[in-house]
């Protein structure tokens, strides 16, 4: 049977298991007495063992083994999960992990498990294998027991003696011996069973099993009822007379036949009405789903255009299909962006093992809490969160939380908190961050950036703590591990910041001397579709993602100020800098006006005034990435096609003004 | 008339590959059940002829539903399917009215000679 069509399945679900391993293993180690836990992680590596036995992964398959050998010792109690052996088991995990690769790479014995496999045998003292205990051969009944066959024949019963030979190697003959004698009293009496009930619960059988009975049936109906039980070699029925009562019998080997069975056969009948098909869910290839949803974006831009001709020739029929089209397609959209929805559970499950680890070798105690691993994202924006995320917590247990005596000195508890919470705020997704550690501190992140360049002395004079904190997000910070050392951290930084911001999100920083340092993701919840504002700049169309506006307003020319030579006004009591877009994108200057309209963006964590010509409306537009010669241009994000078939460029605010 | 069968494992690699093999046995799969819960009240809702039934899962494992559907059906046929080293398991399933056994892994041979013992004719 040719198995590697399993293989991609066998892999997806290994994979599933041993990401859950790695969350149950430290739960294990947190609370040891937790049958339920332990119960999980036994299942774990059973299933692993059964599925890659399936598959013919004979390593895999035997470390798995071996794994859910010792978790059973756990279960029994007659080993304790120390911090010695749940490393073993980790490290099991670590090399299963590499088998799963080896595996995906269609080389699956490449693995060497012989250095866990002997460490496990170790740890759990000489492996006693049980011998086999053979029957005993001493076939012949005893005086109780002849006399019972005496009188039971007398009373015109059959007493036959069935000997069942099975394949040496099925593992379960013991259990198919069982059914044996379990069945057998409906038949009529047992006289002897060799060997006895006990032996064969302890599971000691060799090839042979024998039972005596006294019936009513006959030799042929015997024979075809123990021939149901699969597994079995060949069995004989013989009756027994004065001759079979001496010490020696003869196995003939009977032909093997199968009765009809009509009781079965009465039952499918019966039942024949009440065949139901079951639904089932179907696994789709992302790259289905991507097109699918660059679909749904074609159509969202013809019921635009067709939206745009109503308007035009104030057609009401065309409005009330419209109205209908308008439901439908976002209907359709909302399903197609469901199904490409991920929890980020599904990443979070890494984590804890990846801090526990960091911890121990920086000889940090470090609580990880997890929060919000339900909350869903689109799977291109969980693609990229994973190596921002590994960064931060690095930094967190790094940098973050101090050693244990230093926080003791501080009056914390010894042990140090690192979150990361996902929840929804809005329309957008939040990645949180912290931990209560030192902090950063300002003075010295500053001290480092004047020492590396980056800022001058008169600069960081006039800087505010919280921006001479977001001084980490710079790559100069990042680059030397001595500053980063000193600035407490920075390793880094400038990745998760450009990674986020690259799909469309930004990243605040909260640090307090002391208490600790929080870093919030604010994430889109999808990236192909989005809400922008359309805005006029000459005769060109631009979008501003919807989630980087804060508002839009309209100033006279006589609230504009200048500062330092910059641009500024005054909006609630702050002065926020403007800028005028013509300016930024090249464009020709306006003519003065007495008026200007103005959107107010968020950059980093501050406002910042973009005076554009006119806004043209709100709307949801599908991204399309911008082409290699194009990609990376400052200040855009994207381009997409609008609903008279223009192209509108998509700006990328934080690149845009920097 | 097909065996009519259903399919109990947490591992939905394992029911697929039970599937493939049993399909070409020419039986029918009606159902399949991911834990011992799930297989009761299938069990009740579709009446196979057959089941194939993972002791080790999660919720309820493969015993107990087998004790609770024997309990309600006598006529309940379950084929278990056992890995080694349940030893001590397997004898209870005897005494809860199992039909038979298979062991992990299994090969399209042991699931063919189980269904042929069970389709008449």
């Amino acid at each position: 049977m040719d198995m590697s069509q399993y293989k991609e399945e066998f892999v997806n679900e290994a994979r599933e298991h041993l990401d859950n391993l790695n969350e149950f293993l430290l739960v294990l180690e947190k609370e040891p007495q937790n049958m339920d836990n332990i119960n999980k992680i036994f299942r774990a590596f059973h299933t692993l063992k059964g599925n890659a036995a399936t598959m013919g992964f004979t390593k895999f398959s035997e470390l798995a083994h071996d794994l859910e050998d010792v978790l059973d010792k756990v279960r029994s109690g007659e080993m304790t999960a120390t911090s010695d052996i749940l490393d073993l088991i980790l490290e099991g995990c670590d090399v299963l992990e590499e088998g799963l690769q080896a595996i995906k790479n269609d080389d699956p014995e490449n693995i060497d498990t012989s250095s866990i496999i002997r460490k496990l045998a170790d740890s759990k003292g000489v492996k006693k294998e049980e011998p086999v205990q053979s029957v005993n051969e001493d076939a012949s009944l005893d005086e109780g027991q002849r006399n019972r066959v005496n009188e039971l024949r007398g009373q015109g019963k059959n007493v036959f003696r069935i000997i069942t030979l099975f394949e040496a190697n099925n593992v379960l003959r013991f259990a198919k011996a069982l059914l044996i004698a379990r069945d057998a009293p409906q038949f009529g009496e047992l006289i002897k069973v060799n060997p006895s009930h006990d032996d064969l619960k302890a599971g000691k059988l060799s090839s042979e099993f024998e039972i005596v009975i006294a019936t009513d049936s006959k030799k042929e109906d015997l024979e075809s009822w123990v021939n149901k039980i699969s597994g079995i070699k060949e069995v004989s029925v013989i009756g027994i007379d004065e001759k079979y009562e001496s010490k020696h019998h003869e196995v003939k080997k009977e032909e093997q036949e199968t009765k009809k069975d009509i009781e079965k056969a009465s039952i499918a009948d019966k039942h024949q009405s009440q065949v139901v098909k079951q639904i089932q869910s179907v696994k789709i290839d992302i790259k289905r789903l991507d097109h699918l949803m660059n679909l749904v974006g074609e159509l969202l831009i013809s019921k635009i255009r067709l939206d745009q001709i109503a308007t035009k020739y104030s057609i009401k029929e065309l409005n009330m299909i419209l109205a209908g089209l308008d439901r439908l397609s976002l209907e359709i959209q909302d399903e197609v962006m469901q199904e490409r929805m991920i929890p980020i559970g599904q990443i979070f499950n890494r984590f804890p093992r990846m801090v526990r680890d960091l911890a121990k070798t920086e000889n940090k105690m470090v609580n990880l809490v997890v929060e919000g691993a339900e909350i869903e994202f689109d799977r291109t924006i969980l693609d990229q969160l994973g190596d921002p995320l590994v960064h931060l917590l690095r930094n967190s247990v790094d940098h973050g939380v101090e050693p244990p005596e230093e926080r003791e000195k501080a009056g914390k508890e010894k042990e140090g908190t690192v979150r990361l919470v996902a929840r929804r705020e809005k329309n957008n997704a939040v990645v949180e961050v912290s931990d209560d550690g030192a902090g950063i501190d300002p003075k010295r992140v500053a001290k480092a950036a004047v020492k590396r360049g980056v800022i001058t002395q008169e600069e960081a004079n006039t800087m505010s703590d919280l921006d001479l904190q977001r001084l980490v997000f710079r790559p100069a910070m990042s680059t030397n591990e001595k500053v980063t050392e000193v600035s407490g951290r920075g390793v880094g930084m400038d990745v998760v910041e450009s990674k986020i911001k690259a799909l469309g999100g930004n990243v605040k920083l909260r640090s307090e001397v002391g208490s600790g340092t929080t870093v919030i993701m604010q994430l889109p919840l999808t990236l192909a579709i989005v809400t922008v504002l359309l805005v006029k700049v000459e005769e060109d169309t631009y979008a501003i993602p919807l989630n980087s506006v804060d508002r839009t307003i309209d100033i006279k020319k006589s609230e504009i100020k200048t500062i330092k030579g910059n641009e500024v006004f005054v909006l609630r009591g702050t002065e926020i800098p403007l800028f005028r877009i013509r300016d930024l994108l090249g464009h020709n200057p306006a003519n003065e006006t007495n008026k200007y309209t103005v959107v107010v963006v968020e950059k980093d964590e501050s406002k910042v005034g973009l005076i554009i010509d006119s806004i043209i409306s709100q709307q949801q537009i599908l991204i399309k990435a911008l082409q290699d010669m194009l990609k990376g241009t400052k200040g855009m994000a994207g381009a997409t096609i609008l609903g008279d078939g223009k192209v509108a460029l998509i700006l990328d605010i934080g690149s845009l003004l920097s | 008339m097909p065996l009519r069968i259903m399919l109990v494992d947490d591992s939905a690699f394992m029911r697929n590959m039970l599937k493939n093999m049993i399909a070409t046995t020419g039986a029918e799969i009606i159902g399949e059940a991911g834990d011992g819960n799930e297989a009761i009240s299938k069990y009740h809702a579709l009446k196979p002829d057959l089941m194939f039934m993972d002791i080790m899962m999660p919720n309820k494992n493969g015993i107990e539903a087998l004790k609770e559907i024997m309990a309600a059906d006598r006529s309940a046929k379950i084929v278990m399917c056992t890995s080694v080293g349940q030893e001590k398991v397997v004898a209870e399933a005897v005494e809860a009215g199992a039909s038979d056994f298979i062991v992990k892994p299994f090969k399209p041979e042991d699931i063919k000679t189980v269904i042929s013992k069970y389709t008449q004719g």
